[in-house]
């Protein structure tokens, strides 16, 4: 079957099957494959994207429930020559290892500030608290947000 | 397999009927966060599915005279953010907040957790303490009412019929009422309860109902810790009964599991907690 | 020394902006075009016989190409810690096999048109089992009375390391224990993936997110008797490792798939196959006497091991020793004895694990140390300090000398910036929750030099002719940043911006021999080996600059890109001059360096962990940390730091709450992320980091190990905090809200009494 939906600002039509996953239609149909796959079941949140504005896991999302509605994927943060503040803060404060935790983590982070401009560190650490990383710590992450924080703050004022 | 995607109640009432009229193997699908979790461990199952998250009728939280309503498909987010439930039903808006992480929030259902009714699901409780009652529909519309727990305990999960499905939750509004949640899992946050309990109770004595989720398939009612609290008398020696009538109510519902030992006295943690909130919340007035 | 201008600098990681975002490709990112997708087919009994197995429905499923069955198994078995001819591990692996031996054993495979038919087919096939009880105890498998379950296959393999004399002194305060560590899951966020196909010359190209190429290939042309030349294995980007992708693990099972149907072959595993399937960290029980002296002096320890290799030998063998060799390099110990035994459960196979057994080895040792610390009433600290090593010290069992071994300055300052001393003595408390302090020493090595694996690598370096410089060697980037601190090493040497040096990853028929990004020997190893070979590429390069220019090599020196005559001050860049010498002298600017390290000093740290545990339900909440660590000299301090904070999160895991179980019959009970309880945010403390930087000979720039032995400590560290805070002597890993309880009523029930 054919859906239409907003994929990171354009209006897409997409072919699925009943089954697929969202996950499986943003990797496999669009080749969006920043999201990834960690565990299939809702817990490590390596497939986070943005669902009308709120993090899901993609994993737990079938194609179909995105009919008609936006999607964001970490490719559409950033242009072709400049990071987002968020991905800036993340490559100052080296809140990336190997990576795979990465645009997960980074859109759980964006739909943390769209609703809490300036968390506090626990506000942090809660936002995101369904991506798991194995590799940092997530010390330097919880760093990189708060200052990207800092700086998406200023940079609208 | 097949998914419809009725979008507002009566299609989704014509969806049930023709489920209905040609049996099939179908199953409703809300958030997805249980269903398509199991789905995806089970290959060989392959149900066709109703999807109710674009039922608009479903995802409204609204108030009554004398009750709230809460649509079967409103997200633990939703719950959790909306100000009347946060000031008239704080136990139940604390266990949305706890409910996995944002995106698990964000999807999943105060209705799929219900229907999907594990043992450790972290809305039962406080809705069996604030006396909710579940409105249920079939595909011709006409309704009737479940408590919690009549859809947790059923044998095999079906105590709704090929064409019901939960409309809504139904919670009795009552004046100068408090309540609380607690839970404890193996982590601080997203975590499955391995323990939870939920308090509603008046200001006044002679009203608190007090649950135990996790204990179960459905939520345990402390009897003789509700006696002790609605004494609403803080001292050393009514804290003390209160956590030793948690232990035995936990005791004798779960005698020789291999979980007892550490739950009789977890609930004291627990139970430790509530009785500090409770307690707090009363003296302040 | 001159001071540094990119070594000990916070040099940003050379991948950072493609992982940012999002851009880069992992194996399962790619194109999937033209590769059959295989799914393994699972075994879901412990220990059983299959009796039947029926393809049927599943090879009548559109798309389906294939079934693989045991009937497919090269009948060759193998050991996927292996490489080279003359190691003696047992050789028991097959690839598909009928006799299961846990639950995950790989029965067969599903060759499909894609992912989705693959896993609906492989779910379709059907096989019937005869099934025999599992041993699952690892002390009941460690019985003489205990018949092997692996045909021909000893059950206990044993090792011992010994020194000194084996008597007490009569008057000794005396500990004895029983610790246990707990069997865990690496929990890279990347599941297991790699690709097979036949490519021009009949050679067969597996690519895989590996730790250990030339592993890799040495089991596959040994396991399918292809000449070794025409095995060419190429790593690709890790999403994790921590040792989990260090043993071949998946590649035999994809190669023979390629290598039977002349298909491209994609096989890629999903979180429960990871968890089921690949390796784990050995779980293990340490029974340990430590004797001292009234004052705490340590007289004698003996430590008696075993070691749960799981089902198939794998390298847990050689765990088990390597936990043995740490035990005679952090304390001056007049004798000491070490039995370890390496025994086999009806579990998922062990292996290399982030610390190589030294999590576990000094689980046992750290926690018995506090232990009796409190049977002497001595200060855990003070007990520690009087028993260290000192720099320079020799290694009394026999292994390379300890270096520059910095321990006790690292518990020195630590105690201080901890404020130790006074932490330490405030009560714990009479209520709900208890305070308290721990903390725990380690050590682990830098390398193979000293160990029966040899130890050496080679790597090729070049200027290009824009001036930029390529290294040639058989490295892994598992993300703990090994390309960019190898890269800060070659710029520093040729005075050049590190982002125009690029490191290549292992690519086994182009890049020299190497032995892996393991062992912790990158950066003491590998860095050593490219720094050697900076500096001969840049004398030869300024000779060939000499000849050219017709000047005196001396007066040549690189400066910031720049070929600089000091007499003449003229500037000319080094593209220009690569240029140059190959025109005029028909000559390339490059190098090649052979290179072995002479020793193997210890790396050390000290943590320290305060706990706040819920006395009612049994949390325990880790609320602050300090990770204090000799590393000779920090190449890149932020990454390093990275290592520590990623270090302390896997350690808390292992003190709290991780841990794989199996129920009677064997089966998992923890084999997803929802039950298997990694760290998240909320629950990981701020972790403070204090490096001691006293040069470490041998290592670049004086530069040692940090990525596994940051993560030794942390276990133990919070263990004693707890223990500390509770009056609990708790020996059993995870302390679980569970166990917490038990201890505290078992205390309970003591006093009453
Ligand atoms: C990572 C993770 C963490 C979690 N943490 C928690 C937690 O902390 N606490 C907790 O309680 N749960 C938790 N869950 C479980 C789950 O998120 C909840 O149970 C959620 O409420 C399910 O709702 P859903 O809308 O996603 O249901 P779905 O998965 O869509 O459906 C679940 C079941 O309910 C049925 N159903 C759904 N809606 C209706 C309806 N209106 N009428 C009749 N039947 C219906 C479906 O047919 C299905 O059988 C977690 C899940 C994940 C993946
Ligand atoms: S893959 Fe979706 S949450 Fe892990
Ligand atoms: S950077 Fe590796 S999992 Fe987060």
């Amino acid at each position: 079957m054919i859906i239409e939906l907003t994929v990171n600002g354009t209006l897409r039509s997409v072919e699925i099957t009943p089954s697929m996953r969202l996950l499986d239609m943003l990797r496999n149909v669009l080749g969006l494959t920043s999201v990834k796959e960690g565990c299939s079941e809702g817990e490590c949140g390596a497939c986070t994207v943005l669902l009308d504005g709120k993090a899901v896991t993609s994993c737990t999302v079938l194609a179909v429930q995105a009919r008609g509605r936006s999607v964001v994927t970490i490719e559409g943060l950033s242009s072709d020559e400049a990071l987002h503040p968020i991905q800036q803060a993340f490559v100052d404060h080296d809140a990336i290892q190997c990576g795979f935790c990465t645009p997960g983590m980074i859109m759980s982070a964006y739909a943390l500030l769209k609703h809490t401009p300036s968390p506090t560190r626990e506000e942090i650490q809660r936002g995101i608290e369904g991506n798991l990383c194995r590799c940092t710590g997530y010390l330097p992450i919880i760093d990189a947000i708060e200052d990207a924080a800092r700086r998406m703050r200023t940079h609208e004022s | 397999m097949r998914v419809d995607t009725p979008s507002n109640v009566s299609e989704l009432r014509d969806v049930l009927r023709s489920a209905v009229a040609v049996p099939r193997k179908c199953s409703l699908l809300a958030g997805g966060t249980d269903l398509l979790v199991h789905l995806r461990a089970s290959p060989d199952l392959s149900p066709d599915l109703i999807d109710l998250s674009g039922v608009k009728e479903l995802k409204n939280i609204e108030i009554h005279r004398d009750h709230m309503e809460i649509g079967a498909c409103a997200t633990f987010s939703q719950i959790e953010g909306h100000p009347l439930v946060q000031e008239r039903f704080s136990a139940l808006a604390r266990a949305a907040s706890l409910v996995g992480s944002p995106q698990i929030r964000n999807l999943g259902t105060i209705g799929g957790n219900l229907a999907n009714a594990s043992p450790a699901a972290d809305s039962l409780p406080p809705l069996c303490a604030l006396e909710a009652s579940l409105l249920i529909e079939n595909a011709e519309g006409a309704q009737s009412t479940l408590s919690p727990a009549q859809v947790a305990s059923a044998p095999g999960k079906d105590s709704l019929h090929a064409d019901q499905y939960i409309r809504a939750v139904l919670l009795p509004l009552r004046e100068n009422l408090l309540s609380f949640f607690v839970k404890t899992g193996s982590r601080k946050a997203v975590a499955i309860s391995k323990l939870s309990l939920a308090l509603a109770l008046s200001f006044e004595p002679g009203h608190v109902r007090l649950f135990a989720g996790s204990l179960g398939t459905s939520p345990i009612r402390m009897e003789a810790a509700e006696a002790v609290l609605d004494r609403r008398d803080w001292t050393e020696a009514n804290h003390t009964a209160f956590l030793d009538a948690l232990s035995g109510a936990v005791e004798r519902a779960i005698p020789g599991r291999a979980s007892l030992p550490f739950k009789r006295l977890a609930v004291r943690g627990l139970g430790d907690d509530l009785w500090t909130a409770a307690k707090e919340a009363i003296s302040r007035g | 020394m001159a001071e540094l201008k990119y070594v000990g600098r916070d040099v940003q990681r050379n991948d950072i902006v493609e992982k940012a975002s999002g851009r880069i490709k992992y194996m399962g990112d790619r194109m999937q075009g033209g590769a059959a997708h295989a799914r393994l087919i699972l075994s879901p009994i412990a220990r059983g016989r299959v009796v039947s197995f029926d393809a049927s429905e599943a090879e009548r499923m559109p798309g389906v190409l294939r079934v693989f069955s045991p009937k497919d198994d090269p009948g060759k078995r193998f050991n996927s810690a292996l490489f080279l001819p003359d190691q003696t591990d047992l050789q028991d692996h097959p690839v598909f096999t009928d006799k299961p031996l846990f639950v995950g054993d790989i029965l067969g495979a599903v060759l499909a048109k894609d992912e989705e038919t693959a896993r609906a087919a492989a779910a379709a096939v059907k096989i019937g089992f005869e099934e025999e009880a599992p041993l699952l105890d690892m002390e009941q498998a460690a019985l003489p009375q205990t018949p092997s379950f692996r045909e021909g296959m000893p059950q206990v393999v044993e090792g011992k390391i010994a020194y000194g004399e084996e008597s007490l002194p009569g008057d000794a305060i005396i500990l004895e224990s029983v610790v246990r560590t707990q069997k865990i899951h690496h929990g890279a966020m990347e599941n297991h993936i790699c690709e097979a196909r036949m490519e021009y010359g009949g050679v067969l190209l597996v690519e895989t997110p590996c730790q250990m190429a030339f592993t890799v290939r040495y089991v596959l042309a040994d396991l399918f008797g292809i000449p070794f030349n025409k095995v060419r294995v190429v790593k690709t980007p890790v999403g994790g490792a921590f040792g989990g992708k260090q043993e071949v693990g998946i590649e035999p099972h994809c190669a023979l798939m390629a290598l039977k149907t002349g298909l491209p072959v994609r096989l890629a595993l999903d979180r429960t196959q990871t968890i089921l399937a690949t390796r784990t960290r050995a779980a293990s029980v340490g029974r340990i006497l430590i004797a001292a002296d009234r004052e705490g002096n340590l007289l004698r320890r003996e430590m008696d091991v075993i070691v749960d290799a799981g089902a198939y030998a794998t390298g847990t063998q050689r765990v088990m020793m390597a936990m043995g060799k740490k035990t005679s390099r952090l304390y001056r110990i007049p004798s000491q004895s070490f039995r370890g035994r390496t025994v086999f459960t009806n579990t998922t196979p062990a292996g290399a694990c982030r610390g190589y057994g030294s999590p576990q080895i000094h689980a046992i040792t750290e926690i018995a140390m506090d232990l009796l610390a409190r049977k002497l009433l001595l200060d855990p600290a003070e007990f520690r300090l009087k028993n260290l090593v000192h720099p320079w010290d020799t290694d009394p069992a026999g292994g390379p000398a300890l270096g520059n071994a910095r321990i006790r300055d690292c518990l020195v300052r630590g105690m201080e910036v901890f404020r130790w001393n006074e932490r330490r003595v405030i009560p714990s408390g009479t209520g709900r929750f208890r305070r308290g302090v721990g903390l725990a020493c380690c050590t682990h090595g830098n390398g193979y030099f000293g160990s029966p694996y040899p130890d050496f690598m080679s790597m090729a370096m070049r200027f290009c002719e824009d001036g930029t410089v390529l290294v040639n060697a058989g490295l892994q980037e598992l993300g703990n940043g090994t390309l960019t601190t190898i890269g800060q090493i070659v710029a520093e040497v040729l005075d050049l911006p590190p982002e125009r040096v690029e490191v290549s990853e292992s690519d086994t028929s182009t890049t020299p021999f190497d032995v892996g990004c393991v062992a912790s020997r990158v950066t003491y190893v590998c860095g050593s080996c490219a720094l050697e070979l900076a500096e001969k590429l840049k004398s030869r390069f300024l000779g060939q600059c000499a000849r050219v220019l017709a000047v005196d090599a001396h007066r040549l020196s690189l400066k910031n890109g720049n070929v600089v005559d000091s007499e003449e001050g003229g500037r000319r860049s080094y593209g220009g001059m690569v240029c140059r010498i190959a025109k005029e002298l028909r000559e390339e600017a490059g190098e090649y360096l052979h290179y072995k390290p002479e020793a193997n000093p210890a790396s050390y740290g000290v943590h320290f962990a305060e706990t706040l545990t819920d006395t009612l339900t049994g949390t325990v909440e880790v609320t602050d940390y300090l990770a204090v660590h000799d590393v000779g000299r920090a190449i890149n301090p932020r990454l390093l730091r990275g290592q520590i904070y990623g270090g302390v999160q896997m350690g808390v895991g292992m003190a709290l709450s991780e841990e794989l179980v199996y129920d009677s019959k064997g089966r998992p009970k923890s084999a997803s992320l929802s039950r298997y309880t990694m760290i998240n945010a909320p629950s990981m403390p701020k972790v403070g980091v204090l490096l001691v930087e006293e040069g470490e000979p041998g290592g670049p720039f004086g530069g040692k190990s940090i990525g596994e032995i940051c993560t030794v400590p942390v276990a133990p560290a919070i263990a004693n905090a707890v223990n500390a805070s509770l009056g609990t002597m708790m020996t059993e890993l995870p302390f679980t809200p569970e166990r917490i309880l038990a201890a505290l009523s078992a205390r309970r029930e003591t006093n009453a009494r």
